[in-house]
Parts: C-alpha cells; sequence; structure tokens
C-alpha cells in the first residue's frame, strides 16, 4: 500500500494503479456521504463515479494546505450540490408551518445505525436534507451555506431550524412507535432475523392467552 | 434547549462519522472505463499541437534548406567553375550556336564560308562603321541552332566582310581562330573613354588591359580571369537609332543554352473516408516562382569579344595565323563582364495539371500526375561592352546557345567573315544607359512521383510528401522586345540541344487540404522544387532551376 503522498504523486501521473488504490481507501466513506444527498444508492454511486473523475483531474492542483480525506470530501459534497441543484429547482424551499423543536431529554440517536439514520434524513425535504447534511454533519457555517446554494444566511439557518425539528419530530415518534411495540419485544430490526422476532411475538401470545384462561 | 439541539447535532455527526457503505464493483469499472476515455482525449489533443507543429517546422526546415541548398551550390559551383577553367579541351568546344537567350544576330546564310580579307585596319574600320549605319533596314539575323526561323535582327549582306577576324582555313575542323574582340573596361572618371563614349556611372566597359589592381578594385581578383561565361549577345533588332557617333551593337552570344526551366509538382492526398478510399483523381494549377540558377562551367567561352580590326591597335592576335589556342588563351587574361546570372529575373509562371494517387494504408499514398509546366525570364541588363577598335559598344548578357548544333547555323562557327559579321547588329544600338531586355519561355511536361504521408487527419488534413519530378522538355521561346512575338522552337531529343531531353528533380510538397464533402475535397498545397542534376548536356553551362509556388486544386475520392 502507497503513502498518501506516493499517492497523490501516483496520481498526478494517472497511474492506474495509485488510482485504484486511492478509490480503495475513500470509496466508503465518500459513498456514505453521497448517500447522504441522495434519495437512492444508484444516484449515489454516480455521483460518487463523477467526484473520482474530479479528484483524479485535479489532484495534480493539491495543495496538502489540509488533508487529503477533507480534499477529497469537499469535492464528492460539490459534485452532489450540483447533482442537486436541479432537484432544488424542482423542489423548492416549502414554507411549512412552524415547527417547534421536540424537546424530548430522552431523544436519543444511539439506538440508530447510519443506515436508519439515512432513511430519515431522507424524510426531509430535498433542500433541508442538504442544509441540514450541511451544518450539522459536515460543520458548514451557515455564512458557507448561504454561498453554496445561492442564498442568504438568514434562509440558510431558518431552514437548518426546520430541518432539526421535523428530524427531532421524526426520532421522537419513532421512539414513541418503538416504546408502543416494546411490549412485542420488537429491537432493532437490524439485529433480530425476522422470523427469530415472529416466533417470540407468538410465544408471548401463547403465554398471554394461557395465562388468561 | 440550546444544549438538547446541540446535543441532537453532535449525535448526527457521531453516527456517520465513521460510517461506511461498500461500492458496487461495477462502480471502479465504469470509473476506469471513463478515466481511460478521458486520457484518449487528451493524447488525441496533445497529439494533435504535436503534429501541427511537426508540421509547420518540416515546411520551415525544407524552405531553409531549399534556399540554402540553392545558394551554396549555385555560388559554389561557380567559384569552382572559375578555378577550374578547362580552357585547354578545345576538341571538346562546339561552337555551333543555336537557341540564344537573347536575340543574337547570327549568320544569315548557311554552310558559306567567305574568307575576309585582311587589308587596311582603317579604311576597313571605317567601312564597317558606315556599313552598320546604313545597313540596318535590311538586316535579319536569324537566332543560332534554329532551322529556318524568324530572322530576329539585322544581317549582313555578303559585301560587309571588312571586318577581320582570324580563322581557319580549314573546311570542317572544329578549330576556328577568332580574333580577340577588343573591349575597354573603364569606370566614369577614365576620360580617355569616357570623353568618347558616354557611360553611366554602373556601367563598365571591359578590357583585357586593365591591371591587376583594377581588376581587384572592381572585385574581380587580381590577375585572375573572371568567369568568362558571360557572353555578349546582340539585343536589338533593327530600327533603333543611335543618338551619339558611337554605333553601339549588341555583341554574339556564344555559350550554350541550357535554358528550361522544372516546375514539376506532384501532389496528390486523399483522406480515408468511413469506407477508407483508395483511389483519388485530382486537378491543380500552380503559380510559381522560379529561378534558372545559371553556371557558367568554362571559363573561357569563345567569342566572348570579337574584334572587328584585330591589327588596327596592334592586338597581339593576329588573325591571320592566330590559333584558337592562344585566342582562348588571351580570353584567359581577360576580365569578364559582369555575369548575367543576375540579370535574368523570374517572371510569372505557372504549373497546371492532373493528379491521381493510391492510398497505401492509414498513412501513406502514392501519387504521380501529368503537368503542364510554363515558365518565362527577363533578362536584362544595363552593362555594356565596348570593342576596342571600333568603341562599338554593346550591351552584355549571358547568353547559350546550343553547341551541337548545325555548323551553318551556329553563331559560334566563325569560319566564315559572314557569319562573324552577322554577329553585329546592323542597326544602331540602343542607347547606352538604358536597361536591355529579353524574355524568353519554356515548356515542359512534367511527371511527378511522391510518396505522402498523412500526419493529420481530420475535416482538415495536413500530409507532407516528397519525390522526384521527370521533365520531359517541350520547347522554349525567345522575344526580344514586347513589339514582336516569342520566337518558338521545339528543342528536339536528338542532341541538336543543350538541353537534356529528361531531366530529375527534387519535389517537396506538404498539404492542406479542407474535405467539403465525403468525395470532394479542395487543397492548398506549397510546391518546392530543386533540380538533381545539370539540365543542360554541355559543360559550358550548367542550369539548375529551383521553384516555388503555392497551388491550389479540387480532389475527388473514385472508390
Amino acid at each position: 500500500m502507497l503513502s498518501e503522498e506516493e499517492l497523490i504523486n501516483g496520481c498526478s501521473k494517472n497511474d492506474r494503479s495509485a488510482q485504484r488504490q486511492l478509490y480503495e481507501k475513500y470509496c466508503r466513506r465518500m459513498l456514505v456521504v453521497c448517500l447522504r444527498y441522495t434519495k437512492n444508492q444508484l444516484e449515489a454511486e454516480d455521483i460518487l463515479q463523477e467526484s473520482f473523475i474530479k479528484i483524479f483531474d485535479n489532484i495534480k492542483k493539491f495543495r496538502r494546505e489540509c488533508p487529503l480525506e477533507g480534499w477529497i470530501k469537499r469535492i464528492v459534497i460539490n459534485t452532489a450540490l450540483k447533482n442537486n441543484r436541479s432537484k432544488l429547482y424542482l423542489h423548492p424551499a416549502v414554507d411549512i408551518e412552524h415547527v417547534e423543536d421536540s424537546f424530548n431529554e430522552n431523544l436519543t440517536l444511539d439506538n440508530y445505525n447510519y443506515k436508519e439514520l439515512l432513511e430519515l434524513i431522507r424524510q426531509l425535504p430535498p433542500r433541508y436534507q442538504i442544509v441540514f447534511n450541511l451544518y450539522a454533519i459536515e460543520g458548514y457555517q451557515h455564512k458557507e451555506i448561504a454561498e453554496l446554494l445561492g442564498t442568504t444566511e438568514g434562509t440558510s439557518k431558518s431552514q437548518f431550524c426546520r430541518a432539526r425539528g421535523l428530524l427531532q419530530k421524526i426520532v421522537k415518534e419513532h421512539y414513541e412507535n418503538l416504546e408502543r411495540d416494546n411490549s412485542k419485544k420488537i429491537v432493532k430490526l437490524t439485529e433480530v432475523p425476522f422470523n427469530v422476532l415472529e416466533t417470540e411475538v407468538a410465544e408471548k401470545e401463547t403465554s398471554r392467552s394461557k395465562r388468561s384462561h | 434547549m440550546e444544549d438538547f439541539n446541540k446535543n441532537f447535532e453532535d449525535q448526527w455527526k457521531k453516527a456517520f462519522e465513521d460510517a461506511e457503505e461498500e461500492p458496487s464493483a461495477l462502480l471502479w469499472q465504469g470509473l476506469e472505463h471513463k478515466l481511460a476515455e478521458k486520457e484518449l482525449t487528451v493524447y488525441k489533443k496533445k497529439n494533435l499541437y504535436l503534429r501541427v507543429a511537426a508540421a509547420i517546422l518540416f515546411i520551415l526546415f525544407s524552405s531553409t534548406s531549399a534556399y540554402f541548398i540553392y545558394h551554396y551550390t549555385y555560388e559554389d559551383s561557380i567559384a569552382h567553375n572559375t578555378r577550374n577553367t578547362d580552357s585547354g579541351n578545345l576538341d571538346e568546344e562546339k561552337t555551333n550556336a543555336s537557341g540564344e537567350l537573347a536575340p543574337t544576330v547570327n549568320e544569315p546564310s548557311s554552310g558559306e564560308k567567305n574568307i575576309a580579307a585582311v587589308e587596311n585596319k582603317k579604311d576597313q574600320l571605317t567601312q564597317q562603321k558606315n556599313h552598320f549605319t546604313k545597313t540596318k533596314e535590311n538586316a535579319t539575323v536569324t537566332t543560332g541552332g534554329k532551322k529556318g526561323k524568324t530572322d530576329l535582327s539585322p544581317t549582313i549582306s555578303p559585301a560587309d566582310t571588312q571586318h577581320e577576324f582570324a580563322y581557319s582555313e580549314d573546311k570542317g575542323t572544329t578549330e576556328r581562330d577568332i580574333s580577340k574582340a577588343a573591349v575597354k573596361r573603364s569606370r566614369t572618371n577614365d576620360q580617355s573613354i569616357a570623353s568618347s563614349t558616354p557611360v553611366k556611372k554602373n556601367q563598365i566597359i571591359i578590357t583585357n588591359n586593365l591591371t591587376s589592381e583594377e581588376s581587384e578594385a572592381l572585385g574581380f581578383g587580381s590577375n585572375e580571369s573572371l568567369n568568362s561565361a558571360l557572353l555578349l549577345s546582340t539585343l536589338h533588332p533593327k530600327g533603333i537609332p543611335s543618338k551619339t557617333s558611337k554605333i553601339r551593337y549588341p555583341l554574339v552570344i556564344t555559350t550554350s543554352f541550357p535554358l528550361s526551366n522544372h516546375f514539376d509538382e506532384e501532389y496528390a492526398s486523399k483522406k480515408e473516408t468511413k469506407k477508407t478510399p483508395r483511389w483519388y483523381a485530382g486537378y491543380d494549377f500552380t503559380p510559381t516562382y522560379t529561378n534558372q540558377n545559371f553556371a557558367s562551367t568554362y571559363k573561357s567561352t569563345p567569342q566572348s569579344f570579337l574584334s572587328h580590326n584585330t591589327g588596327t591597335t596592334g592586338a597581339s592576335v593576329d588573325p591571320s595565323t592566330s590559333s584558337r589556342k592562344s585566342f582562348l588563351d588571351e580570353l584567359n587574361k581577360m576580365e569578364s563582364v559582369k555575369e548575367l546570372e543576375k540579370a535574368i529575373t523570374p517572371e510569372f509562371s505557372y504549373n497546371s495539371g492532373l493528379r491521381g494517387g493510391y492510398r497505401l494504408n492509414k498513412k501513406l499514398r502514392i501519387e504521380t500526375g501529368v503537368n503542364y509546366v510554363y515558365t518565362q525570364s527577363k533578362v536584362m541588363t544595363n552593362y555594356f561592352a565596348e570593342d576596342r577598335y571600333s568603341n562599338d559598344q554593346y550591351p552584355a548578357f549571358n547568353v547559350f546557345f546550343d553547341e551541337n548544333a548545325g555548323e551553318d547555323k551556329s553563331i559560334g562557327s566563325y569560319n566564315s567573315a559572314e557569319k562573324l559579321n552577322s554577329f553585329f547588329a546592323l542597326n544602331a544600338a540602343p542607347p547606352i544607359n538604358e536597361y536591355k531586355t529579353a524574355k524568353i519561355y519554356t515548356q515542359y511536361i512534367g511527371v511527378p512521383l511522391t510518396l505522402n504521408y498523412h500526419l493529420i487527419n481530420k475535416r482538415i488534413n495536413v500530409f507532407i510528401g516528397g519525390g522526384i519530378s521527370t521533365d520531359f522538355f517541350l520547347q522554349y521561346g525567345s522575344k526580344k522586345d514586347e513589339s514582336e512575338g516569342f520566337e518558338k522552337e521545339i528543342i528536339k531529343s536528338s542532341g541538336t540541344s543543350s538541353f537534356k531531353p529528361i531531366a530529375f528533380s527534387l519535389l517537396i510538397t506538404p498539404e492542406v487540404e479542407y474535405e467539403i464533402t465525403s468525395k470532394y475535397s479542395i487543397y492548398l498545397r506549397p510546391m518546392f522544387k530543386g533540380a538533381l542534376e545539370s539540365y543542360t548536356d554541355t559543360k559550358r553551362i550548367s542550369n539548375r532551376p529551383n521553384s516555388t509556388g503555392v497551388g491550389f486544386g479540387l480532389r475527388y475520392i473514385l472508390d
């Protein structure tokens, strides 16, 4: 495995093996980034492919002033935003009713893996999804977000607040559903095979019915 | 509340911090494919720039090389020929004259040999002058080497045999004794001559009496005879009045006349279309500029200067006893008139012809064709030579004649005093301060054969090519002034001409082609052509013409 410097030099010379290694090193993490900005895997992979072409084209210009991963991530995000730009026009920011933050001190995301969280983010309108990703997860400031999206800082802030409120609401509702189904011992779907879960539910009902009798 | 929100956002960030998702295997394959396509596009672009640069460099290199080769071979041959005087090869000398570059005065009659009696030199000179004055109206001349062609200038009647020439009485011999023409060379401040002979500052009159210092000062080198390839020819036909008491007559041209121009171009290229066509044909027209590149190979060309009266001023050559060799020796000591080569200026010339070619593969094609080549040149001078005996002055030219022509047609055949007399125009000479010109033309059929390389293959194509041109000499013509038509002559290949019937040249022919449709295209083609050998087969004069031009043509794909 080549070092980062060797990778950069190799990719600058269009060395295919160096390009492959760079791809293998960062493709998984960057795919998740793409998934956060898209609605499905296929679209995310398209963005990822396009991003890596740009990365290989511009790696000669990489000045090593920041970490390579951060530089790559930025390219991926910009590519995703460019891809979404058309959709943003189709889906302008909806002036939804005021969403209050769903304050719940017990609201935690510990029980969620990133795939479930992805599903939650995808439930947001496109513009909110982007703003939330940029601010909460990528760490962009509202000023930067406004420049990227061609809006104002205030718009970015309000959109983020709404996005956050929506997500909190979704998470809260999700938790409530979880608690409701807790008696059915529905645990994380990703951890228990579905057929086992059904068996447990059936056993529970059988025992309950026996007791009642 | 804010802490809660912050905590909420941090949880999101943390959840995705180390998240990874395996992409599909096809993703890298697709990426690799796109990268390969991109690299190919970049490579093609770079390649295109390199090819264009290579084409430009090639054109510059070939034109520069042609220029230096021309100058080098021309000047080198002059220097070489000047050093290697072939004055001793009398047997090879043939002084039959034909095909003069400029109008010449020739013996009007054929086959006659009159032996001029050498008598009182003074009376003869006077009679000569009188004769020249009054017989201009009746004089006719024929150019040497031509058969029964139109007379161009006045002739000398048989009675005008006052000129004193040294010649051999032997019939059929190649040896001729020619009295040395006494010419003077002077500067404008030479009062002894200038007073009687108005001469322009840039005009010189050649004499064999110049000192070594004088010759050196004039740039000819001391104790060294100049290249005597410069010969004098008669220039003007009848009707030119003399404005002074001096009658000026152009001297006769004596050397071989290999005048020929090569224009050959050859070139046709074809571009492959979807189905890679093989055969193509085309037509093009190329205006050209040709340098004749005459160079004298024989220093002591006979009959550079003639004397009317060799004995009058105590000439060293006794016309009755002097041999040709002694005359030539005398000539070797003389300084030549300013050379003519630089007095020939190309005029509009052109090639026109059909092309045909075959595509060997994607990059190479072979091409041939048939060209009609037409060239024109102008000969002019403002230099004059003066007969030191008669003080007659003659515009000086390099003229070439056919040394293989029949004796009866030759200018250089001095067996007959009458013929010698005809060297001098019997009409009044032009004013000495005027430029005198003559025009000549030549015609060839050229067959080029070239190999072309397809450098850039797009809608606009670039080719580079080179090859050989075989030229078949057809004809040449000359005329002395605008009032006359060209006197034409067809040079036969039977050895009656100094021109070679077939000669070869090198061709360099880059080309830029634009495809109008898949079948038709137009092209521009710069052409550089240089003679591979002399176009003459005489030892006296070499002719290695170089030509350049830019042609345009139309091409059609046959299959």
